[in-house]
């Protein structure tokens, strides 16, 4: 039986895993935004448990998830609007369907 | 007028800019170009003349003016150690300062203030060459509004001959070597614009050269001539640290600074000389004056014959000094004029064209000059200078007189017989051609046998030249002659719409002519030879010789040290009274022939103008009263005997002179053809220097843009191949993204 740390990373590193498989394998755009919001909170995950085991109590690592928070809110704002104008543009919410930057 | 110095190459400045501005906005009509251009010479001939008769009235009168300001003024009044001179400096041109020039070895690294001004300088030199230049330079204007008339471009014609007055003024007034420069290139500049002033023509329709062709023929060999005239007087700065004439003079005349030797004298003097040889087209770079008559008639006798060829010539007058203490380079001068006399001379009686003709015979008569200049006998050849720039501008501008009325033609196998419809440039032209060749009492017999009784005389004479000499006046008698006769003698063979045509140039034309032919017959007066007035017991009554010889004396020869030279066998010739002094000299441990150790060799070293009247002495040997009497007959049978051939070829008998011409036997060929001369410089000098610009544009072409072009294609060739992975697929990115952060975690694990 491995120790908290160790325990908590090993499962902050399967989610990671998992929304990076969601991330590389949906075409629904929904769930890859999905996806991306499981590995944010895979890294938060392993910010705290690492933080618990450093001098000091780990308020940093805290202090950082919270952050990370912010950004997967601004980010999930901003993708949803995204999703929403690739909508109004294709009529779908497929993400292969938006690939016109390309040579 | 020697405070208004400063006009006289002002005034036609002015007219250059009057009827370059008015008549290019066309404001002006071609009558008043010509009013405003030959006004301004004229002004300028006006002012010379008066400078000329302040200078000869003695300087004291600008006493008050010098002591007034006396940083921009310089007077000497002459005596036996300076030549009388009088010097302004306008303006602080290029204030170096204090500048450091490097000697042989660090003990002779020495400090110079290297201030160049604008400085003119007036001494007799500069005043024979003012007034020649002015004078005829205005003759040849009021020549041109008749010769010019109705032509295109009229107002550019004379803008462009007033702004050669200009540099050909400021040439000759310039007071050191940097001002001199400035009006050697404005000559040059203005030689090009105007050999080129039919510029859409063709000149030669045998090698389809057109006039703008040789106006660049004529500007490219003087470059060339010019590179060694920059390096001799570079190599002049670095050694005295100064470009001013006289103070340059004093310094090479004062034997204490005697560190810097012969061999770079010579040096300087042999670059120098380079620069003269394509100013004043000798050999090896004569080959753009014959070209150069692709330029209206007017500027070929003013530019091409009467006055910037001889720049050269005025040029190794004014370095006289530097010249007597470098004998080797002055053998070289002597050579080099002499070679070039026979050999243009040789192509003088081949031609048909007319000018061409004349072209030749001013190379053989520069040749002449240098010739002169090169035994020392630097009087006689700005005597034939001045005696050449009317006898020959006279030649010119007949031959002018003759193209115009004779339908534009040059080919004088087109002429015959024009006496009877053009007497009086006939009268001018033979009166100039018996100068030339020397008719005794005439200017050319004066100046031309004086260069050649020196060269035979002289200490560094020697006697090949003066064979060498005789040899070209014999030709210069006969091509000059067989001009007249197949010109005006004869029988008539222009065509006939041409004949009914002929008949005398406007009065603007002739009245010119007249003047020139009488200067041409008279000046000779000014300079008769020591041997012609002792024959006829007038005495020395050489007033050119005396009025010049201070400017161009030696000096200080005495302290230098011997270096073995040809003029060594030149003094063998001389008798046994010289090297009889020769011997002496060996005998004190003084080894050689210099004159300076003649002296040596009588009484030990002697320094300054004591030893001076012994180098005069020893400079030239005077001739016994029977040698004489021998060159007189020897002159006289020169020209009689160029005369004698010109007639038996070309004169009693029409038939014959009609089956010479046609019959080009190889060397008539080869002289029509110039030696093949021009050939040899193109399969020599410019084939082999196009194979090489050929050779580095194909070097540029290909190694140099090919980096360039190389770096822009493998960009290139980069982008093509990354832009396959910007596919527009956003999870692309993200595999790509994914496994950089895999590679970089592995590789920082590792």
């Amino acid at each position: 039986m491995p120790d908290a740390p160790s325990a908590a990373l090993l499962l902050s590193a399967v989610l990671f895993s998992i929304g990076t498989f969601g991330v590389l394998t949906r075409r629904g755009a929904i769930t890859i935004l999905m996806s991306i919001e499981l590995m944010l909170n895979a890294g938060n995950l392993a910010l705290i448990s690492v933080s618990r085991s450093l001098p000091g109590g780990g308020a940093d690592g805290q202090v950082l998830a919270l952050f990370v928070l912010a950004i997967a809110a601004a980010e999930a704002a901003v993708g949803l609007g995204l999703v929403i104008a690739l909508f109004r543009l294709k009529g779908s919410i497929d993400i292969d369907l938006a690939r016109l930057l390309r040579w | 007028m020697l405070p208004y110095l400063i006009l006289i190459p002002l005034a036609p400045l002015t007219g250059f800019l009057l009827v370059g501005l008015l008549g290019s906005m066309g404001l002006i009509d071609d009558r008043w170009s010509h009013r405003i251009a030959v006004s301004a010479s004229a002004l300028a001939c006006i002012l010379s003349i008066g400078v000329a008769v302040d200078f000869s009235g003695g300087l004291d009168d600008c006493q008050t003016l010098v002591a007034a300001s006396p940083d921009a003024y310089e007077l000497v009044l002459g005596d036996e150690n300076e030549a009388a001179r009088f010097e302004v400096t306008y303006w602080e041109w290029l204030p170096l300062g204090e500048v450091s020039l490097r000697g042989w070895d660090e003990h002779h690294t020495r400090l110079a203030n290297l201030n160049v001004g604008w400085t003119f300088s007036v001494d007799a030199l500069t005043i024979i060459m003012l007034l020649v230049v002015s004078f005829v330079g205005t003759l040849i204007h009021i020549y041109s509004i008749g010769y010019m008339a109705g032509e295109a471009g009229y107002y550019r014609f004379f803008c462009y001959l007033n702004l050669f007055m200009t540099m050909m003024l400021t040439l000759v007034l310039g007071g050191n070597l940097l001002v001199m420069f400035v009006g050697w290139e404005g000559v040059g500049l203005c030689s090009y614009l105007l050999i080129g002033f039919y510029y859409d023509q063709v000149f030669d329709k045998e090698s389809g050269l057109t006039c703008a062709d040789a106006g660049r023929k004529a500007f490219i060999t003087n470059r060339i001539g010019d590179f060694g005239f920059l390096l001799g007087g570079l190599l002049l700065i670095v050694t005295f640290g100064s470009v001013d004439f006289s103070e340059i003079a004093g310094m090479i005349n004062a034997s204490s600074a005697f560190w810097y030797g012969t061999p770079l004298l010579t040096g300087i003097g042999i670059l120098l000389f380079v620069g003269a040889t394509g100013k004043s087209a000798q050999v090896p770079l004569y080959v753009w004056l014959p070209d150069a008559m692709a330029g209206p008639t007017p500027v070929s006798a003013l530019i091409h014959a009467a006055t910037m060829v001889t720049a050269g010539v005025y040029m190794l007058a004014r370095m006289s000094a530097l010249f007597w203490h470098a004998p080797g380079a002055m053998f070289v001068v002597a050579v080099v004029g002499c070679l070039t006399a026979v050999f243009a001379a040789t192509m003088g009686m081949a031609q048909y064209d007319i000018k061409k003709v004349l072209a030749y015979s001013t190379v053989s008569q520069l040749g002449f000059m240098f010739l002169g200049a090169g035994v020392g006998a630097f009087v006689a050849a700005i005597f034939h200078l001045m005696t050449h720039a009317f006898f020959k501008a006279c030649l010119f501008l007949g031959s002018g007189s003759v193209i115009a009325r004779a339908g534009h033609s040059n080919d004088m196998r087109l002429y015959g017989g024009l006496k009877k419809w053009m007497p009086i440039t006939f009268a001018t032209y033979l009166v100039a051609t018996l100068a030339i060749t020397g008719l005794p009492l005439l200017s050319g017999f004066m100046s031309k046998d004086e260069i050649l009784a020196r060269s035979l005389f002289s200490t560094r004479g020697f006697f090949w030249l003066w064979v060498f000499g005789v040899i070209g006046a014999v030709m210069t008698s006969f091509y000059m002659f067989r001009s007249v006769w197949m010109t005006f003698l004869g029988e008539n063979r222009s065509p006939e719409k041409v004949r009914e045509n002929l008949k005398e140039s406007p009065r603007t034309m002739t009245w010119v002519l007249v003047i020139l032919a009488t200067g041409a017959a008279f000046l000779g007066l000014l300079g008769i030879p020591g041997g012609v007035s002792n024959l006829v017991g007038l005495g020395d009554i050489n007033w050119l010789e005396h009025h010049l010889h201070p400017v161009v004396a030696a000096r200080g020869v005495v302290a230098m040290a011997s270096h073995g030279h040809a003029t060594e066998a030149g003094l063998a010739e001389h008798g046994p009274a010289v090297s009889e002094h020769g011997d002496v000299a060996a005998e004190h441990g003084a080894v050689g022939s210099e004159p300076g150790n003649v002296a040596a060799g009588h009484e030990g070293v002697r320094a300054g103008h004591q030893a001076e009247d012994v180098l005069r002495e020893g400079l030239s040997v005077h001739p016994t009263m029977g040698q004489e009497w021998a060159l007189f007959f020897l002159a006289a049978g020169v020209f009689a005997l160029g005369l004698l051939l010109a007639f038996w070829s070309y004169g009693n008998n029409a038939a014959r002179a009609k089956a010479l011409e046609p019959k080009l036997t190889y060397v008539r060929r080869l002289l029509y053809r110039k030696w093949f001369v021009d050939e040899i410089y193109d399969a020599l000098v410019l084939k082999p220097f196009w194979g090489l610009s050929r050779f580095f544009a194909g070097f540029d072409q290909r190694v140099v843009d090919g980096a360039v072009n190389f770096s822009a294609a493998a960009t290139e060739l980069t982008g093509q191949v990354m832009k396959l992975f910007q596919t527009g697929v956003v999870r692309h990115y993200a595999v790509w993204l994914l496994s950089g952060a895999v590679f970089l975690i592995w590789i920082m694990t590792k």
